[in-house]
């Protein structure tokens, strides 16, 4: 194979080293379409839509669940709580009655708080009702669970079913590329393109794509179960949460570009590194071990210090926004406390509150690096349509006809297996 | 893997310790703040009590933001320690590697040693940078979680006992499960990437034989076989995190009916009910990370193993403890009854060599593919040490010289030309980095070099890459050449450097070639008769690296078989006379 042994240009260093990492480590590589190629994906899931309408159904589904399950979970507690206060009331009594007692005492605040609950006075803690409470609270869980587990069953098999799709027609198309093609563009190249680009689509189709609509469904549905209990301590959650937002985002912006240093200079300590190995014999003929080394030395340093930074800064996200929580824990209590107090709400209401205001934070978080890895993966995306887009050669035999006769059989019989 | 990380987190215990402290004082303040959350609710919210709720709030608020700040200060203890880690860890293996010798590099393997320095020190520092957060705080949470349930009601407590046990389940059964398969996963990658590979580098033929089918039969095996098994992780992942979400929850609703009752009975106040969740939901949630640890450290310690291996090793070759005075002369080599083996091999691939050579003498060395002709002088630079006999230059046994003192006498043009990427000129100047442009175009023209350098853009200053991929074979060869010429050495030794180049250039070469090395000894390796025809002294050397005959080409024309043999295989008759 005299071809192979001309010099071609290699790869850019854009995948330079590192197996591993993946897509947290990647940083962002600008699509140069983003909107086109994401379309175009987009179509290219197109024979996959009625399972990817099962996907987003599930996902609702699962997601109402989950979401349900704490305003239940506080129904539970409301039950307790009026069972325990009721305990020291007086029995034979009317709730009525204890509520004007209580007035004449002077305990205005109790008297309210009591007004605003269901109450037998003296009857204690009705566990029938807890039971059937907490008996429709385990299915409600079950049923969340197994609606994200088919969720994400149906879900590996678009996604596999894709990414093999994608690869078997790059490889179709690497049968009718002119010869040219290959003496243009490096084999690293080519390879990258099936392997690294294939998989970093993959993995996104899995995950993300799932995480984003979960995360999508979930502060919608949250949305909705907060303003339904009040919308005056909706409306001060509503002030964290754009806050959480923005931080996220301007720290996620920092370490990006740290990240990107670390992947250049983790790149460029690789190359080094190749090249001095590969080429021992020679560094040790010319007694270059010493420049070598400094040079390790140097490059060695800066990626100590992108890493370093890359690191420290994106784990900052996790204590802020622990923070702003406990901000807005503090808030829904001092207001909740008033409310519960004058027996505008119940104490499970305000519970189920800020168990709702919890499961807030976290989809933001996760859009905000969900985007990111979108970006990555339109990237990729762009690259394997740009060789699917290449110039073919005329086919000339019928060796080829039939041989693409054949290819498109097995095509509609591989999803047989997924 | 205890060695390595003790040896090389030593220099930063201070900051460990600290960080340590740190994350301590994290995991009480995130333990105590379930606990204020639940006075809130208990003596705030439930008694209507909005001043205590307000002051308690406050302090609430306090302690988070204590909370936030030793996050923060640990992280930055954390990840620069564990980066700075990996950074030392990575120097002691390049500069390890560049102290090898040939035969070391050998053991090892190059592309091993790439990996090493590259792949396994990431592994090992990743290990560390969630040492430095999660294996820390993971057991304090969930030791401090228990105390801290057990405070809340004694009796609750016993439901950890079962839950702890079928989390631990549940997520051991996930790993056992798809722990093999995410391997074989990595096998099946590696497969469709070879079949791709294959089909690149034979593209020509798979066109000329029309096996485009049989090709696409062989990538669609190997994609649906991926595919296959990746699907097969894929599900059991999609079973992981709704099962152990269902095992959490369904946890809540027991604890919850339980501690029903032990408030009805007034053993618990209702606040700590939420309070006692909280609780056990952060003990699982320790667990599940301690688990998500244990997939980890397997690795980490494979590749820490493979580190300490390299930075175990010590090199076969090393400097003379009282290296000889260097001498007057200059020049000179001589092999005395030289005798070689690579290391673990049973046959000696040289034996007995002996010759002598003085400046100004080209000494040409032939012989079939693999006699051991490369072998031979790769041990005049000392690459390996001669297992028997000596090698002396300038009357100096080589292993009394520096090899510093040993490779500055010597221009070695390997046989694979190699270069580095930079410029023309930072290649040229790789053995002597003061020497001047004029020098530098002398020695291009000497190689036959100069007209394609002139032609390439920027000319001295073009760019070269890594591996010299973007000049052709005979290119390479050539600037491979003047790279050693600008050095001006004592010693030359080309060992196969004119295999690229047409006869014409190899001529032209060698003529200028000549002139340039007359103070010089040149030891010429090559293939090709016609190259060494009018060498001072040809050595052949037979299959089995002993030297056949010695001596001029009419000389051995005369006395050897094996050289004659060479010679009419090669020239026509009138080229022989
Ligand atoms: N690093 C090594 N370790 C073990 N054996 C080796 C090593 N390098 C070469 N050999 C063996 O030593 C023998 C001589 O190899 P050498 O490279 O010296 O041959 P050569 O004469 O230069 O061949 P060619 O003409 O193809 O360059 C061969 O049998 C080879 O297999
Ligand atoms: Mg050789």
């Amino acid at each position: 194979m005299s071809e192979d042994n001309k010099p071609k240009i290699q790869p850019t260093r854009r995948r330079g080293g590192f197996g591993g990492g993946r897509a947290a480590m990647m940083p962002a590589e600008k699509a140069k379409d983003f909107k086109g190629t994401l379309k175009r994906l987009i179509n290219y899931l197109k024979p996959q839509a009625v399972k990817i309408l099962l996907v987003i159904i599930f996902t609702i589904v699962s997601v109402a669940f989950t979401i349900s399950a704490p305003k239940i979970l506080g129904q539970a507690t409301n039950e307790l709580f009026s069972g325990v206060i009721s305990k020291q009331l007086p029995a034979g009594m009317t709730k009525d009655q204890v509520i004007a007692g209580l007035e004449a005492q002077g305990q205005d605040q109790l008297a309210e708080m009591i007004s605003g609950m269901e109450l037998t006075p003296g009857e204690g803690v009705d566990f029938d009702a807890i039971l059937r409470i907490l008996i429709i609270l385990a299915g409600v869980y079950l049923l969340a669970s197994a609606f994200q587990w088919l969720q994400q069953y149906i879900m590996a098999s678009v996604a596999q079913g894709t990414v093999y799709r994608l690869r078997r027609d790059v490889d179709k198309k690497l049968a009718k590329l002119p010869l040219k093609y290959y003496d243009d563009h490096s084999h690293g190249d080519i390879l990258s393109r099936v392997t690294n680009d294939v998989d970093n689509i993959a993995h996104t189709l899995q995950q993300s794509l799932t995480q984003l609509v979960h995360a999508t469904v979930t502060v919608i549905g949250v949305l909705i179960m907060m303003f339904s209990i009040s919308s005056l301590l909706a409306l001060i959650s509503l002030i964290v949460i754009p806050l959480s937002f923005i931080v996220t985002m301007l720290i996620a912006k920092q370490s990006q570009k740290q990240f990107i240093a670390q992947w250049d200079s983790t790149g460029n300590l690789n190359g080094h590194v190749e090249e001095m190995f590969t080429g021992h014999n020679i560094v040790k003929a010319f007694n270059r071990q010493d420049e070598a080394m400094e040079r390790f030395d140097e490059e060695n340093e800066r990626l100590y210090k992108a890493s370093f930074k890359a690191q420290f800064i994106s784990s900052i996200i996790h204590p802020a926004i622990n923070f702003l929580n406990n901000l807005n824990y503090v808030a829904v209590c001092v207001i909740g406390g008033i409310r519960v107090a004058n027996g505008i709400i119940t104490l499970g209401d305000v519970q189920a509150f800020i168990q709702y205001s919890r499961q807030f934070t976290q989809p933001i978080v996760q859009t905000a690096s969900i985007m990111n890895i979108l970006q990555s993966t339109v990237a990729s995306a762009e690259r394997v349509f740009e060789l699917l887009d290449e110039q073919e050669e005329i086919p000339d035999t019928d060796h080829s006809r039939a041989y693409r006769g054949r290819q498109n059989d097995t095509g509609q019989s591989a999803y047989a297996f997924l | 893997m205890k060695d390595l990380l003790l040896k090389f987190l030593k220099p930063y215990w201070k900051q460990i310790t600290l960080a340590i402290i740190l994350l301590v004082i994290q995991a009480i303040s995130n333990l105590y703040l379930p606990n204020l959350n639940a006075d809130i609710i208990n003596n705030g919210v439930a008694k209507g009590d909005i001043d205590y709720i307000i002051s308690t709030g406050g302090f609430m608020l306090a302690v988070s933001l204590l909370l936030a700040i030793c996050a923060v200060a640990s992280a930055y203890l954390g990840s620069k320690t564990a980066m700075a880690f990996g950074r030392d860890v990575r120097r002691a293996i390049f500069y390890k590697v560049e102290s090898f010798s040939q035969a070391e590099v050998d053991k090892f393997g190059t592309p091993s040693l790439i990996t090493r320095n590259t792949n396994d020190v990431q592994q090992v520092q990743m290990l560390v940078l969630l040492g430095l957060n999660l294996m820390i705080m993971a057991p304090i949470m969930a030791i401090g979680g228990i105390i801290m349930s057990i405070q809340q009601d004694v009796v609750l407590s016993y439901s950890i006992i079962i839950i702890v046990p079928i989390m631990g389940a549940v997520v051991g059964l996930m790993l056992w499960k798809a722990t093999p398969l995410f391997r074989s996963i990595q096998i099946k990658i590696d497969r469709v990437n070879q079949v791709m590979r294959e089909k690149l580098m034979g593209v020509r033929v798979i066109r000329a034989f029309v096996k485009n089918e049989h090709e696409a039969k062989r990538f669609d095996e190997a994609n649906r076989d991926l595919t296959a098994t990746t699907l097969r992780v894929n599900r059991i992942m999609a079973f992981a995190m709704p099962s152990l979400m269902a095992v959490m929850n369904l946890a809540t609703v027991a604890i919850v009916w339980f501690g029903a009752g032990r408030i009805d009975s007034g053993a618990m106040p209702i606040g700590n009910l939420t309070a006692f969740l909280t609780y056990v939901m952060q003990i699982m949630i320790s667990v599940m990370m301690a688990m998500a640890m244990f997939i980890m450290v397997p690795r980490a310690e494979a590749s820490a193993e493979r580190l300490s291996e390299v930075l175990h090793t010590e090199p076969s070759i090393k400097d003379a403890p009282t290296p000889a005075a260097p001498s007057d002369v200059k020049g000179y080599l001589e092999f005395r009854n030289v005798e070689f083996s690579y290391p673990g091999a049973e046959e000696p691939v040289l034996k007995d060599i002996s010759f002598e050579a003085a400046p100004g003498e080209t000494t040409a060395i032939i012989g079939s593919t693999g006699c051991g002709k490369t072998t031979l002088v790769n041990l005049i630079p000392r690459f390996y040490d001669v297992t028997g006999g000596s090698i002396l230059i300038d009357g100096i046994d080589i292993r009394d010289m520096t090899q510093q003192d040993l490779r500055d006498k010597i221009g070695l043009v390997p046989q694979k030309a190699f270069l580095f990427s930079g410029t023309v000129a930072d290649n040229l100047r790789y053995g002597n980095e003061s020497a001047t442009d004029d020098e530098l175009w002398h020695a291009l023209e000497v190689a036959q070099a100069k007209d394609f350098v002139m032609e390439m853009p920027g000319q001295l200053e073009a760019p070269i890459e890594q591996g010299g991929a973007n000049v052709s074979g005979g290119q390479r060869q050539r600037l491979a050449i003047a790279r050693a010429l600008v050095k001006k050495p004592e010693i030359y030794v080309f060992d196969d450097s004119f295999s690229a180049l047409d006869f014409k250039t190899d001529a032209k070469l060698r003529l200028a070639l000549k002139k340039e090395t007359a103070g010089s000894t040149v030891v010429i390796v090559a293939q090709r008769v016609s190259t060494i025809m009018d060498a001072d002294r040809i050595i052949a050397l037979d299959d089995n690296g002993v030297i056949a005959g010695i001596g001029t080409h009419a000389q051995l024309m005369e006395t050897c078989d094996v050289y004659r043999e060479t010679v009419y295989s090669q020239l026509s008759k009138e080229e022989i006379a």
